[in-house]
């Protein structure tokens, strides 16, 4: 221990040189980092005088930023499809579609969706939209077979920016491991 | 001392890097016009770009080309019938263009739709629309936006081309008329 200490001592000058330099160096990063936000902000304000760069609107999310898509077998004969959608995005309830692909001996039942937000427009009248977490249950009927399998789900949905963008139709195609009845 | 001397060059060389990559950084962030960072590639690419071609039918069944308006100041306003904010805009737009058509503005409705629902729309507009609509269902629509720069995929998405073919200016969402006509009368 004490070794130690003393080895500690006899480097401490070097030691204290380079922390001062390594200091030295995170000034000199910040400060660089600081002026150039300084002048980026100044030549950004110049620009929006002169209507250069003029900002129209905040930025949009990318659709799978806007709504975070995900699905998971509940169970043998349940999947429950999620989105998470992001502040200032909505899901319309009536473009929500499922499908199971490819498969004759199973069949999607009808699919359990929570009740949405009701959204009035002065042109489009009521809508019912989804605002943050959504899960979507769909019951699969196994009666045709009860064996554990693949099942391929295809799922499509719609929505929009608040700040005035919609997106075009999604569809994800996902494949889940469903457990034996 | 050898340290020492490559030392103050080499912070200098890079504290000019780290400043220069906040500069672009903050000028890119600056001409994104609402586009989200990631789409942005595209349509600030297409700036100064001469406009892609289309030949699409309106809603009478006849072919229209976008040559046909070479020489005019053409905004292309992407649409559906399924998006809230394409209604808001039309009704401005049609005022533009009744106010700027003899100046040489042209506007043209590209709907990436079927025509029954652009009808239905088009109809409980209550007012006449005054420019073309055009239809480009199906993927082929889509793909004619994205080659406009709209990478989303993503309505309303409007593109306004100068009287030489060259695109000016892109928006994604909503356009408000007093933008659209901040941005159309230096180009008439």
């Amino acid at each position: 221990m004490i070794n130690g200490m003393s080895e500690l001592s006899r480097h401490s000058k070097p030691a204290r040189r380079q922390v001062l330099r390594l200091c030295a160096l995170a000034l000199l990063l910040a400060s660089g980092a600081a002026a150039a936000d300084g002048v980026g902000g100044m030549l950004s304000g110049l620009g929006q005088k002169l209507g250069l760069f003029e900002k129209e609107q905040s930025a949009f999310l990318m659709p799978d930023e806007a709504f975070v898509f995900s699905a998971e077998a509940r169970d043998a004969d349940t999947v429950v499809v999620r989105w998470r959608i992001a502040d200032g995005y909505y899901l319309y309830r009536s473009r929500l579609a499922f499908n199971l692909q490819d498969d004759a001996r199973l069949s999607l039942g009808e699919p359990v969706m929570p009740a949405g937000k009701v959204k009035e427009d002065e042109y489009f009248g009521r809508t019912e939209v989804y605002y943050g977490d959504l899960a979507v249950t769909l019951p699969i009927d196994r009666s045709g077979d009860g064996a554990a399998r693949r099942v391929r789900i295809e799922t499509s949905y719609q929505g929009c920016a608040e700040a005035g963008l919609c997106y075009s139709p999604i569809s994800k195609s996902v494949e889940l491991e469903l457990p034996a009845v | 001392m050898p340290m020492k001397r490559i030392f103050v060059p080499l912070v200098l060389v890079f504290a000019v890097f780290v400043a220069a990559a906040a500069l672009i950084e903050q000028r890119r962030d600056a001409s994104s016009e609402g586009a989200s960072p990631a789409a942005s590639g595209g349509p600030l690419g297409l700036i100064g770009s001469a406009r892609p071609d289309f030949s699409l039918p309106d809603l009478a069944g006849g072919m229209r080309h976008a040559q046909e308006w070479d020489g005019r100041v053409l905004m292309v306003n992407f649409w559906a019938s399924w998006c809230i904010p394409c209604r808001r805009e039309i009704p401005g737009f049609v005022d533009l263009q009744e106010k700027y058509g003899d100046a040489g503005l042209q506007i043209v409705g590209i709907a990436l739709d079927e025509q029954a629902p652009v009808e239905r729309f088009l109809s409980g507009l209550g007012i006449e629309v005054n420019y073309p609509q055009l239809l480009s269902p199906d993927s082929a629509g889509i793909a004619l936006a994205r080659a406009y720069g709209d990478a989303m995929g993503a309505l309303p998405y409007t593109v306004l081309i100068g009287r030489d073919g060259r695109i000016e200016f892109v928006q994604f969402g909503e356009l408000s008329a007093a933008q659209a006509e901040h941005r159309i009368q230096p180009l008439l």
